[in-house]
Order: C-alpha cells, then structure tokens, then sequence
C-alpha cells in the first residue's frame, strides 16, 4: 500500500476472549472496582435463555447484578435511555453489562451519557464532541458477530421527539471491556448468523480499500477476512454445536469492528443504510448483497487494494494484473454468498430482500447523502448510486 | 532516511528568524484569501453553466449559507444559493448553517494548491465540517464537481477522488467556465 501521509488508531478496551469468559465478569468488575452491574438487553436475549448464562457467571461471587433491563428497543431510543439512566440510579449500580447486539449496547451508552453529564433527558445533550465528563464502565457482550460494536465509539439513538436518529461520537463511547464468549451467539438462526457475518466482512473490506485506510487497521481486517472466510458457512450451517465457527466469526466481528472505527466504511454502508431506511432491509443483509457490486463501482480506483483481497478470502494469487486479482477477489466473495444462500436461502439480489424497484430513486437519494460516502476511494453521485442499486437489483 | 532538498533545507534554516515566519503566514494567508475569493467566483460560474450542478442545487434549499476557510483566525467566504445558482455573499463568516473549514494554514494551503481534495483533507483531520452531515455531502458533491471543471485531468487522477470523464459538449461548458470566470473574478477583486 501506498503509506498514508497521516493516521489514527484507537482501541482502548481490553478483550476478554475464550469458551467460558463469561465466568470472568465478577473478577473484571474487581478490577474496575464495581460492585453492582445493570445487565442492559432485549426480550429476544432473554426469550433466547442467554441471560442466565450471565446470572450463572455471578454465582458465588462478591458482586451481583441488581436488575436486567430488557426493554432496548431495537433501534434505541431517547426514551429508553432515560429510562435506564432512572433505574441505574434508583438500583446504585455502578456498571452496566450490555448484552446483546448492537442497540443494547446504545441504549447503555446512551443512558451512560444522561448520568455522566447529570442529565436527566439524552436530548439535553447536545452535539458529538460533548462528551467531556468519564462515562461509568461499561462490558460489553456480544450476542452476534456482526456489528463490532463493542470497540466501536459510536453510538446511534433515535429521537422518538423529533423522529431522527442522533448521532453520537466519541472517545469516551467506547466500551471498557469487551468479553466474547461463543455461547452467547450460538443460538442465532442460520439467516441473521449468514447477514451478520457479511455485516463484518463488509467492516473489513471497507476498512481495507477506502480513504482512512491505514497498516494498523489493515491487519485487522485482513485478519477479520481470513476467519471469516473460513467459519462464516460452518457457523451458518451449523451454529448450535460448531464453538470454534462461532469463537472465529465473535473474533472476526469485534476485530472488523476495531478496523472500521477508525478507517470508517465507504458506499456500502451507505446504500445499505439508505435501504434500511427506506425499504427496511435489515443492515446486514443489505450489506451482503450490495458489497460484490460496489466493489465492482471501486474497482478502478482500487483494484490494487481489492485484489490485495483474495489471499485472505482463501483464492489463490494468480498473475500480477491487479484488476485480474480485483475481479478474483470479487468473484470469492460471490462464492461465497452463493454458498451462505444454499445454506439459509440468504437472498443475493434487493429484489428477494423486499425493496421494490419503484423505490430505488429514492433508495440513492437517500444514499448520497449518508456520511459514509466521505471515506470512500471514488466520488458516488446519485447516477452512480443508482446504477449500483440497480445491479444489485 | 529522508532526503531533504536543498530548497527545503534553506526554508527550515529561513524559520528560524520570527520575521521570516511572520512572513511566511502572512503570505499563506494572502494566497489563500485570494484563493477562496477564486473559489467563490468559480462556485458563482460552475453553477451558472453546469447541468449537473443544477441537478444537485434543485435538492437544496433556498437562500442555504455556507462557508469555507481557515480556523481560527480566517480567512473565510460565505456563499448562498439563489435560484437555480450559487452566489458569493462576501468574505468573512457570515451566518452560514454550514462550514468546511481547515485547521490551520498549512492543510488549507495543501487543498488550495491542488495537492489533495477536501475529502482527503477530511480524512487525514486536517479539516472539519461543522453543521448538519447530509447537507454538508450535498455541499461537497458540488464542490466536486467544480473541481472537475476547473482542474487538468491529470491532477484530479493523481490527488482528488473526482473521475475525471468530461464529455465534448462538457469541456464546451468548461471553456465557457474558463470565460465566465474572468468577469466574477473582476467582480470579486475589484
Ligand atoms: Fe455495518
């Protein structure tokens, strides 16, 4: 790669990763010096039984859980929000231990937020960089191998006032520790295990090509490429029993998540959000079906860094014409969504993921002006995002 | 180990006198003072004659202020949309809903004199944009585009993001930019 002339890289959190680190929380909230946790989740969590593998890990142990707040609604909230930021007051807890995907872990921060800055209502709180006060610590457990948000420092909380999502960022946000155990993510269908997967392999390969691009961040998401060019269809096929697919897609998602937190994500992400905005398709599935054609509207500003791509998706290097290679890499990644849709029916066109065609004009209007669009390697117009979509089509 | 040239090693030994590098910045201020009011003129007559900018204005607002230039101390301009057109309402801050502005001299002069786009500028924290996310990609496509019009293909492959493809019927528009130029910039110097 060509050295970037400037960079950053920032991952504070410690990972506490193995096949029973769950049983590791008391003795890390020692560490912290915290006594009682708020477990913050959702219904699905606990109608999933995961939530006694928590209480379990507590058992005999100085400190306690005072309550489980299961009402993270799955985009999170202001209301919600505020609610916890009440119960976390009212229980005197002292940290808070969010499990599941990535709204739980918003609607701590968010809550998190209401406290530090001696609020009692999130929208009081203006603007990203505003978060000056220390935050309360937050573990973060993962309940899917997508979002990566457990080293992420973004959190996005929709305001029920003035229905927009806010946006907020910043160092403080990121979780204190993160702790993957494979048992959390094993009872996910085979069809969200297949869209989360693709969620993080897009983290990656963004991360990889776009205009933050960095060697830091690079080697975790080639490191992030190659496991989960190896587990995402074991983990998709066989979730329930396979621990190791599982671990390495938990790995693969929290390392593509410390990559794109700081080189960001690109069109993909863009599109992606737009569709889910629009037609409602969840994020990783919209990410899954747009990435091949994306990478293709890239392709001649970056086919250097996409071919660079293929080892690491488990193809072999042939030739030196790196636009050869790009296409190699392009086409891996086809074979494997083809493989992930024999397995779980995942769909592999917009049309099978219900966006219907007369709202794809709508779809790139949107797009265009989704943020994401700043980090990537070629300007997008709405012409372009339009043709993309209707590849993907 | 990094070569210096010997013209770079003559401006670090120049540094070392405050006079020189009060000179030194007053000069970058007075390239880039007049490089903003180029840009402004060339924002008033890229519009004027571009379709695709046309396209990209008819989703904005009417009467959106906005502005670019250097922290803290300036120099700035404001521009609006009136009509199907942008229009340069003067130097300095003037309320705009949005700014792009850059940390310091240096990273302006490096987007000023063609070496990155503001994008990249972005990207390496050398700049920053202060308003509303979507409207502010709505700004920076225009000024995309602009870029395209007035730069040689060979500079924008090298260091903007901007594909370069202009058609026949576009460099006609171009000339005609090039044209239209001269009065704006008369307007803004005069
Ligand atoms: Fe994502």
């Amino acid at each position: 790669m060509n050295m970037p002339n400037f960079y950053q890289h920032y991952c504070p959190g410690r990972i506490i990763a193995g096949y029973d680190a769950l049983k590791k929380i008391p003795s890390l909230m020692d560490r912290l010096g915290c006594k009682t946790a708020m477990v913050v989740t959702d219904k699905g969590v606990v109608a999933a039984g995961l939530i006694k593998h928590v209480e379990a890990a507590f058992e005999g142990a100085d400190c306690s859980i005072a309550h489980v707040f299961d009402e993270s609604p799955p985009d999170s909230s202001n209301i919600a929000s505020n609610k916890l930021a009440g119960l976390f007051k009212g229980y005197k807890c002292d940290l808070f231990l969010a499990v599941g995907g990535g709204s739980a872990l918003d609607t701590a921060k968010g809550a998190n937020i209401v406290i530090s800055q001696k609020s009692d209502d999130l929208l009081n709180i203006q603007g990203a960089e505003n978060i000056e006060a220390d935050l309360l610590p937050t573990i973060a457990v993962p309940t899917t191998a997508g979002t990566g948000s457990e080293v992420t420092k973004a959190a996005v909380i929709y305001n029920e006032e003035k229905k927009v999502k806010m946006l907020f960022s910043a160092d403080k946000l990121y979780p204190t520790m993160a702790v993957l155990d494979p048992k959390m993510s094993a009872t996910v269908p085979p069809k969200i295990t297949a869209a989360t997967g693709l969620d993080a392999l897009t983290h990656s390969i963004e991360a990889f090509i776009n205009l933050q691009k960095n060697p830091i961040d690079d080697a975790y998401a080639v490191a992030a490429i190659e496991l989960i060019a190896k587990y995402i269809v074991r983990a998709t096929e066989n979730g329930a029993s396979d621990m190791e697919a599982r671990f390495g897609m938990a790995n693969a998602a929290l390392m593509a998540g410390a990559a794109f937190s700081n080189s960001m994500v690109g069109i993909v992400h863009s599109l992606a959000h737009a569709c889910g905005a629009v037609c409602h398709v969840p994020h990783g599935l919209a990410n899954g079906i747009l990435l091949p054609w994306s990478l293709e509207y890239n392709l001649p500003r970056v086919a250097e860094y996409i071919g660079q791509l293929c080892e690491p998706l488990g193809c072999e290097q042939t030739g030196s014409d790196p636009l050869e290679q790009a296409r190699l890499t392009i086409r891996a990644i086809r074979d494997l969504e083809e493989r992930l849709n024999g397995v779980c029916g995942l769909p592999l066109r917009l049309k099978d993921a219900g966006v219907s065609g007369d709202k794809l004009p709508m779809v790139a209007r949107v797009a265009v002006n989704d943020g994401c669009l700043m980090y990537n390697p070629l300007e997008v117009g709405y012409e372009d995002a339009l043709r993309v979509l209707r590849n993907a089509f | 180990m990094l070569e210096l040239t010997r013209f770079e090693k003559t401006m670090i030994s120049a540094r070392k006198f405050p006079v020189w590098r009060r000179m030194e910045t007053k000069a970058k201020r007075v390239y880039l003072a007049m490089a903003l009011r180029t840009f402004g003129a060339a924002f008033e007559a890229v519009t004027a004659s571009s379709k695709e900018c046309e396209n990209e204005l008819s989703q904005w607002e009417e009467g959106r202020r906005f502005a670019l230039g250097v922290e803290p101390s300036g120099p700035y301009i404001t521009l609006e949309k009136k009509g199907r057109k942008i229009r340069m309402i003067g130097t300095g801050l003037k309320e705009p809903v949005l700014s792009i502005v850059f940390k310091n001299l240096d990273s302006a002069m490096m987007v000023y004199t063609t070496y990155m786009g503001v994008v990249q500028a972005t990207a390496e924290n050398r700049a920053v944009i202060r308003g509303d996310n979507g409207k502010a990609m709505e700004v920076i496509r225009v000024l995309e585009i602009i870029m395209t019009y007035l730069l040689p293909g060979f500079i924008l492959r090298k260091n903007f993001r901007t594909a370069p493809t202009l058609s026949a019927p576009q460099y006609l528009v171009m000339l005609r930019i090039y044209v239209s130029l001269v009065p704006s910039l008369v307007k803004t110097f005069f």
